[in-house]
């Protein structure tokens, strides 16, 4: 069965990127169905892992070929993470085996498992940054051979022999912390390979490339597949699973749900497989916001140097405004320059038809605006404190008495109102955030912005990393605010998801708006083509 | 709603130790120890390194640090003796309350300063806060040396009313201590300032991303850190009536160690200030212990071992706790999908 | 350091700061390209610079060593001592390796601490530099000792090269500028070429990573630390050589002028970064600096001012050549703790 190729550049030279060989066909040696020897080069049989009485895997089994190319998809919390850190040996199933080329390998330490050629290239990539692109790629062989002198040419002449082999070239001499993320993803690559990896385990490889990156990267896997290597593409992202693998393995709540090859698949059947729901095309019914002349915000002209440029949108009281687009269009530096975090270089905003001038957080707190951040975790909530403490963080002006010392009482009192409110279960506001569940933590965050009345609330990936039946919650609450007349701005990459919540959807490509389109007039095959039209 | 419960363990372990050693020492060398007159000299001798123990713990509770407070109390005593011994009559005089009163505010102005300065270096260029306080340091020390010539100077009495002084039997000095750990106290868990600082302590980007303004809270804490250092030279000024660049050479160590004892977490985030002023006492009563039992000329460096030795055991018996608080812990087996792709430092 | 492209960055500027240094001073004060001048110089770098490689070679591991000082004294008094209660006329060899191996001794404890008590290097080692010091005045003594081993005397006394000065007279370089030298290269080869010297800037750059590469992180630490002991405690011996005199509470006051010299030859406090090359130059840096002042009409007294703005101004260019001043976005390494894990 051989793949079809989209047209891979021939002539590239964009960001320095030279194709050592051309790709315009490239043939598969192996064919699909015939093994190079009798036993699959990986095979799980009944996998099962349980941390505290939760269950991460229930009885997994699946199996990867040679020269195979595996998605490994489910949303968060499936259980995909466990499964490959089992895989890499560094975790231990409490049940099941692991057979590599039909041995047990089931006890076997990680480092053998390296040995087996089995290679887990990780989101954080693991690399140096210190070091230089080469010596990432030559080093750990070397320390792995126990080698005392670094030999740095023979290390150098073998990093080149292995990027010829990806069919890419490099500036090995660059400290990695200097190159682009799609060239430390092809050092991570060529590292694994230096090993001689067997098996590559990819995990959510495209989270930060832009399409042409990802087109790039697929290019890599199928030359690379192509000489006989393995992949295990873990990914929730249908479109890329659907253009890469040749078989789709999904996993939901720990189990496996599909296990088919994916010319028999269709994109619906491993969403359904995913979420365990059909996407229902609709819409949440509500009020059609205002529509008075003047707008509750409007950006015009609104630029930063090497970011985006001469953005201009307007936002009505109590509509949901959509920003999509691929990665790397520029939508969350755009959202984050309205916030002050950092400021644009030009452009205009007006709250209510009067200008205002953001230069830091504080200016877009004061005019009303509210963030909530991408990475919750590190960026939206303080671990260690409690859920109340959390919560109040921008209520303190109303928490203080009038010589300015905190209230306590009124503190608790706050607090309970929108654990209340937001439905948050936690037996008490003391407890650490810590405790909570991703969906519960996100209405922490969503909760501290509330508490601070805002006009216009921003939320950047406000469902990820929340598991499925937790996110009509969190569209239940964006719903309410808008209600309320709040203006609210969505960043995401899940058109569904917006197509749910939104009223109006902005489409950003490069730095740039492209389009913009009334959701109650648009399809979202519609939108999604305006996205993806970018690349040729 | 104060972070985790070790931090109240840590609180009663301290405070059992205090009395442990109190009654020990007081069981052993009963007259010396527990005389009025003994308590008093304790009282003085720790409020210099009280005020600078301080000074280290505001700092610290932000996930930085401030090496530089013994260098700017040496220059705030420096510059005020200066100035003292340049308007008071050399003999006989005793400072106008005016003069006095001048000379306090300048040295407050002074320690405010070099607060200022670090604020700038941290908040504005990004420094980290070692160098940062590092290159002060010598920066301070160096401006002092020109000032004095590398000489001490003496015979400075315009604050020896305070230095001497007591209120109902407590050492001033000793009351500016407690009055200054009382407002700050207070400050820290009952304001807005203060809980905003124990947040941006644990979490610096959580903190930006909440709208906590970065900059203001960084100058405070460091102006804040100045100024007690400079009250620490006054009062020094005040008990030695000298003044020099080399004096309390060891105290920048001392005061960490205390604040580590005292429960102030290295790396921002945790710890209270009365543990602080529980740790200044316990080596306060440790150290004239020490000096009690071993009588011989030694004990200075009987104590230097016994510090390092109590940081190392505080530090093995704190464990995990001074890992970096707040850093984005798994929760659940659900891992971001934001952990961004290509950034080498791993969650 | 990887390889010479990255040379031109920091190690470059320092290197042209270091030349405009000198000829501004030799200028006005002609003697300073003397053979004299520079051997003494090369001299009074010696001590300094041995530390100061010390300390590099932990900040690259991504700690902080704060105790070299009194590794120094510790393994100076300690081997006079011992040599002159046991083999008074011990050659020089042996008096060398046993002050090493008091240095590794003590840099083995500090690397064990730190390790195992996961808290902030600085902390830890503001400990030990109390208690190896209080540990050595308290219990083995505070006597200046002036009888030192004769081998010492002699060594003292030996030079490896002379020159013949414009004046005709003789002028010797010191043999322990030698030994520092020698020291500088082999520990430039080790970090280039050996896959160890890789490591620790591959567990200062990425801790985590380096453990899944299988790189033992806390043995790589620990050998570090014990590296930096040895090297502090050869300085105090050196030292103590050079003085003919062991005196046990010497040796305090310079530890601003080592971490200067680390910092401004391009050591990054986060870890991971700077070369042997730089630290070195850094050092002849800070003791022109210091050296010259009187010479450019400054007063002694303005040595620690000057020292101050340098290392100030060090600290400051790789923040100022990044271009935004955003305090939030270039904040290295901010606290006591290094972001990435691990407590080194």
């Amino acid at each position: 069965m051989k793949k079809e190729n989209p047209a891979s550049p021939t002539v590239s030279q964009d960001r320095g990127m030279r194709q050592v060989s051309s790709t315009t066909s490239s043939t598969r040696l192996f064919v699909e169905g015939t093994p190079a020897s009798d036993h699959p080069l990986l095979r799980a049989v009944n996998l099962s892992k349980h941390y505290d009485g939760v269950t991460a895997l229930a009885g997994v089994s699946f199996e990867v070929g040679t020269a195979e190319i595996l998605a490994l998809a489910g949303e968060n919390g499936s259980g995909k993470s466990t499964l490959i850190r089992i895989i890499a040996g560094v975790e231990r199933a409490n049940e099941g085996t692991l057979f590599i080329d039909g041995a047990d390998w089931t006890g076997r330490s990680p480092i053998e498992r390296i040995e087996a050629g089995i290679q887990v290239i990780y989101q954080d990539f693991a690399l140096f940054p210190n070091l230089s692109a080469g010596e990432n790629i030559w080093l750990p062989q070397q320390l792995h051979q126990g080698r005392r002198l670094a030999a740095r040419s023979a290390g150098v002449a073998m990093a080149q022999r292995v990027l010829s082999e990806v069919g890419v070239m490099i500036e090995l001499d660059r400290p990695v912390a200097e190159l682009p993320v799609w060239q430390k993803q092809l050092v991570a690559i060529a590292r694994a390979l230096v090993h001689d990896a067997r098996l590559l385990i990819m995990d959510e490889p495209t989270t930060a490339l832009t399409h042409r990156e990802v087109q790039h990267l697929f290019a890599v896997i199928r030359r690379l597949a192509g000489r006989g290597k393995s992949f295990i593409f873990v990914s929730h992202q249908l479109q890329e699973i659907a253009q890469i693998c040749d078989r789709v393995v999904v996993l939901r709540n720990g189990s496996k749900t599909l296990d088919a090859p994916m010319k028999d698949l269709t994109k619906v059947q491993i969403a359904h497989a995913m979420t365990g729901r059909e996407i229902a095309p609709g819409h949440y019914r509500r009020t059609p916001p205002n529509s008075s002349s003047v707008s509750l915000l409007a950006v015009r002209g609104f630029s930063r140097y090497g970011e985006y440029h001469d953005v201009n949108f307007t936002l009505a009281a109590g509509e949901v405004l959509g920003f999509v687009g691929l990665m790397g269009a520029g939508r969350t530096a755009v959202v984050k320059g309205l916030f002050g975090l950092p400021p644009a270089d030009l452009g205009t905003i007006e709250i209510d038809g009067r200008p205002i001038v953001i230069r830091n957080v504080s200016d877009a707190v004061r005019a009303g605006l509210a963030y909530v951040p991408e990475d919750r975790l590190s960026e939206g909530l303080f671990l260690n404190f409690s859920i109340g403490d959390n919560i109040v963080v921008r209520a303190m002006e109303r928490l203080v008495t009038k010589t300015g010392w905190i209230s306590g009482p009124r503190k608790v009192k706050e607090a309970a109102c929108w654990i209340d409110r937001l439905s948050i279960k936690t037996p008490s506001s003391r407890l650490p955030v810590s405790s909570l569940s991703g969906g519960n933590q996100q209405r922490v965050v969503l909760a501290k912005w509330m508490a601070a009345n805002p006009r216009v609330l921003i939320l950047n990936r406000p469902t990820v990393g929340i598991d499925v039946g937790s996110k009509p919650g969190i569209h239940q609450i964006i719903m309410e605010l808008a209600a309320k007349k709040v203006g609210v701005i969505v960043v995401s990459d899940d058109v569904p998801e917006l197509m749910l919540i939104c009223d109006r959807v902005i489409v950003m490509r490069a730095g740039a708006i492209v389009a913009e389109r009334n959701l109650s007039e648009s399809s979202e095959k519609e939108i999604t083509q305006v996205v993806t039209e970018s690349d040729p | 709603m104060r972070v985790l419960q070790s931090i109240d363990s840590r609180l009663v372990t301290l405070l059992l130790a205090a009395i442990l050693i109190v009654g020990t020492l007081g069981m052993v060398r009963p007259d010396t120890f527990l005389s009025p007159l003994n308590i008093n000299s304790m009282l003085l001798q720790s409020s210099v390194i009280g005020l600078l123990s301080l000074a280290v713990a505001v700092t610290m509770l932000t996930g930085g640090i401030d090496l530089s407070i013994n260098a700017t109390a040496n220059v705030t005593s420096i510059v005020v003796a200066t100035l003292l011994s340049k308007t008071v009559p050399a003999e006989g005089g005793n400072a106008t309350l005016a003069i006095t009163a001048l000379a306090l505010v300048v040295g407050l102005l002074v320690g405010f300063g070099c607060g200022l300065f670090n604020g700038f270096l941290i908040a504005i260029l990004g420094y980290s806060p070692i160098l940062a306080t590092l290159g002060t340091m010598t920066l301070f020390v160096g401006i002092g040396t020109v000032l004095t010539g590398g000489n001490t100077l003496f015979g400075i009495s315009a604050f020896a009313t305070v230095g001497r002084g007591s209120a109902l039997g407590i050492p001033l000095p000793a009351i500016i201590f407690l009055l200054a750990a009382l407002v700050l106290s207070l400050v820290l868990e009952a304001r807005r300032f203060g809980f905003y600082l124990y947040l941006y302590g644990a979490n610096e980007s959580a903190a930006r991303f909440s709208g906590i303004n970065e900059h203001r809270l960084i100058f405070s804490v460091y102006a804040v850190s100045g100024v007690l250092s400079a009250v620490a030279g006054l009062i020094n000024l005040g008990v030695t009536n000298s003044a020099n660049v080399d004096y309390g050479a060891s105290y920048v160590l001392l005061a960490i160690l205390i604040s580590v004892l005292g429960g102030i977490s290295p790396s921002g985030g945790a710890g209270r200030i009365i543990g602080v002023v529980l740790a200044v006492l316990i080596l306060q009563f440790l150290s004239t212990g020490l000096n009690l039992v071993f009588q011989s000329g030694g004990s200075n460096f009987l104590k230097e071992f016994a510090w390092g030795t109590t940081l190392l055991v505080v530090l093995a018996i704190g464990g995990r706790r001074y890992s970096r608080l707040g850093r984005a812990s798994k929760g659940r087996g659900q891992t971001p999908r934001t952990v961004k792709a290509g950034s080498a430092v791993a969650p | 350091m990887s390889l010479p492209r990255n040379f031109p960055r920091h190690e470059g500027i320092v290197l042209v700061t270091l030349t405009l240094l000198a000829i501004a001073v030799g200028t006005i004060n002609r003697e300073f390209f003397s053979f004299f001048n520079i051997f003494s110089l090369l001299k009074n770098s010696t001590i300094i610079g041995l530390f100061a490689v010390g300390f590099f070679l932990v900040l690259v591991v991504g700690g902080l060593d704060v105790s070299f000082t009194s590794i120094g004294v510790v393994g100076m008094y300690g081997t006079v001592k011992l040599a002159l209660a046991f083999y008074p006329g011990a050659p020089f060899v042996i008096l060398f390796v046993v002050a090493a191996l008091i240095g590794a001794a003590l840099g083995l404890i500090n690397g064990l601490l730190v390790t195992r008590l996961q808290a902030p290097s600085l902390i830890v080692t503001l400990g030990t530099l109390s208690l190896y010091r209080g540990f050595l005045l308290y219990f083995i003594g505070t006597k200046w000792i002036r009888e030192v081993p004769t081998a010492m005397v002699e060594f003292n006394r030996t030079n490896v090269l002379v020159m013949t000065a414009a004046n005709g007279a003789q002028v010797g370089l010191h043999i322990s500028v030698a030994i520092f030298l020698a020291i500088v290269a082999i520990v430039f080869l080790v970090l280039r070429y050996t896959t160890l010297g890789r490591s620790l800037y591959a567990v200062g750059g990425n801790p985590v990573a380096a453990r899944r590469m299988g790189i033992n992180v806390e043995a790589v630490q620990t050998l570090a630390y014990c590296m930096a002991g040895t090297l502090a405690s050869i300085a105090g011996f050196l030292s103590a050589v050079r003085l003919r005199l062991a005196d046990p509470q010497s040796l305090t006051g310079s530890e601003l002028d080592v971490i200067a010299a680390a910092v401004i030859g391009g050591a990054a406090i986060t870890g991971g970064k700077g070369s042997v090359i730089g630290v070195f130059l850094g050092v002849l840096l800070i003791v022109i600096t210091n050296d010259s002042l009187i010479v450019l009409g400054i007063p002694a007294a303005w040595q620690k001012v000057a020292i101050g703005v340098l290392l100030l101004v060090a600290i400051g260019m790789p923040l100022l050549a990044r271009g935004r001043f955003t305090a939030s976005q270039l904040r290295t390494g901010g606290g006591l703790v290094r972001v990435g894990g691990g407590s080194a």
